[in-house]
């Protein structure tokens, strides 16, 4: 599993690989939320699954949700992963 | 005002069409190719076929989703949906139709399905026997379902009239199209209808192998129907969506062509066996004879029929006894063309890609070609047109079957400008 801190350049990865943004798509805005982005609750599932297949992380689903925005994600990621290294 | 029940005076005609097949895209391509006789059948490329018995479809080479649609849009969808996206945004443009400008209310999406979305489903299924539950992709849940084209046509055009889809397999192009008209019927003004199918992938063609009505024949050629030597039939991908819309909603648009009109429907089931061919033709000749009754014209009033075509021997005999059985006389006489064998088999867009045939028929007054068949069968007595013909078309019938014994015939009728009624011919609505 990847050990490096969770980034923007991550998530931007993520966003154009699975969810199917162009690169010019996605903001360098960190405040703006997913569904400001125009992602719905499902493209948010597929970034959960994504973070749970390749970073390890695990989201309950009442945590994933729309109106988080792309650096309270990338926050909550490094945070999850700390928790999960501590336990 | 929309009703329960058709509301007398409405008449639904046909106002657009966008196909995608494999032997065009677009409706110029597509129709310069079915008039020359070029076929879109070959040897399957888009896996590798060898270890199968099927070997040869009717692809679609050089499409490209996003010529159509959005990355995201591509990235949640099926094949089999982009292509529904791509023929409605033809037919939307071939009836200088905009949504934006309508009612969202008064527009309806009715189209059929027979498979759904084959390879992103099989893709994610993989990932499920792989990898386990948690790798399957959000997107499978909306991706891989039979309702998956109509909805992503609502979605994209704002559609929100009464919407559904039909399963029905090879009927369902025209079980859609009279649902369509039904709606238009009770009231509502357009329906984007018709269907698709991409059903050219490994899983998707071992389910179909399982019928045993494929050909094994590894030749263009192999799809003959009504031949002595028919082999069974190819597979195809692609289909037709249409715009049906009430004749009164065409006049206030200001519609100059419109290609032609609904004019009648019948449909019944053989209630025999979900794959075997039935033992008697009476209900494809009972579909065929309900349609013309709905039409309120004699059989000698067919200018035309596109023919099911099954390409296998016993249910191409039971098509050539329906036709004579409904048609009487006038069944040895008519011309009869099955244009799929240009394209393959294509499911759930095989019919509406012979209405639309249908339509440029008439519109063209050419019939198009029935390919590869070589000698009828003595028991196949019909006149099977073997090279595009000149013919003035007005009214034309198109016949199609499904796995699990659906039979549907479809009456068309051409309206030209001079056949537009004016003011004082239309009730109120």
């Amino acid at each position: 599993m990847n050990e490096a801190p969770f980034t923007y350049d991550d998530i931007k990865h993520i966003l154009v690989e699975r969810i199917g943004f162009l690169e010019s798509e996605v903001p360098d805005d960190l405040s703006i939320s997913f569904v400001e982005l125009g992602m719905d609750s499902l493209a948010v599932v597929e970034l959960q699954l994504t973070l749970q297949q390749d970073y390890g992380v695990t989201i309950p689903d009442g945590d994933a949700h729309v109106a988080v925005s792309l650096q309270e994600a990338i926050d909550y990621v490094n945070r999850q992963r700390q928790l999960d290294r501590v336990v | 005002m929309i009703t329960s029940m058709p509301q007398r005076g409405r008449r639904a005609v046909i106002t657009g069409v966008g196909v995608v097949a494999p032997n065009g895209i677009g409706n110029d391509a597509w129709w310069a190719a079915t008039t020359a006789g070029t076929s879109g059948i070959g040897r399957i490329t888009r896996f590798d076929p060898s270890r199968y018995t099927t070997q040869f479809a009717g692809e679609v080479d050089g499409f490209d989703a996003l010529d159509y649609i959005e990355r995201r849009l591509k990235m949640q969808t099926d094949r089999w949906t982009w292509m529904g996206l791509a023929a409605t945004s033809m037919a939307l443009d071939d009836a200088s139709f905009r949504p934006a400008e309508h009612d969202p209310y008064s527009m309806s999406v009715i189209t059929a399905s027979s498979s759904g979305g084959n390879e992103f489903g099989q893709v994610e299924i993989q990932k499920l026997w792989a990898k386990g539950a948690s790798h399957v992709g959000a997107y499978q849940s909306i991706a891989w379902f039979y309702a998956a084209t109509t909805g992503q046509i609502s979605i994209s055009h704002g559609m929100k009239g009464a919407s559904g889809v039909v399963v029905s397999e090879g009927a369902g192009g025209l079980d859609a199209l009279a649902h369509g008209r039904r709606a238009v019927l009770r009231g509502i003004a357009t329906v984007v209808s018709g269907g698709v199918e991409a059903p050219i992938g490994p899983y998707a063609l071992t389910c179909q192998m399982a019928t045993g009505r494929l050909s094994s024949v590894k030749d263009k050629t192999a799809y003959r129907p009504f031949d002595g030597q028919a082999t069974g039939y190819v597979p195809g991908e692609g289909g037709a969506i249409l715009l049906v819309e009430s004749l009164e909603s065409a006049r206030r648009r200001g519609v100059r062509e419109i290609y032609g009109e609904i004019l009648g429907y019948g449909a019944t089931h053989d209630g025999h066996h979900p794959w075997a061919c039935p033992p008697h033709a009476a209900q494809l000749t009972r579909a065929i004879t309900l349609a013309l009754r709905d039409a309120r014209i004699e059989p000698d009033e067919v200018d035309v029929v596109f023919a099911d075509g099954a390409g296998s021997r016993g249910w191409d005999e039971l098509e050539a006894r329906a036709l004579h059985a409904a048609l009487g006389n006038h069944a040895a006489v008519v011309p009869i063309s099955v244009p799929k064998t240009m394209t393959g088999r294509l499911y759930a867009g095989g019919a509406s890609l012979d209405v639309a045939a249908a339509l440029f028929t008439m519109r063209h007054g050419l019939i198009p070609p029935t390919v590869h068949v070589d000698r009828l069968a003595p028991d196949c007595a019909l006149n099977i047109v073997r090279t595009s013909q000149r013919a003035d078309v007005r009214t034309a019938l198109v016949v199609a079957r499904g796995y699990g014994g659906f039979n549907s015939a479809l009456v068309l009728r051409r309206m030209r400008a001079a056949d537009i009624p004016n003011d004082n011919d239309l009730e109120d609505q």
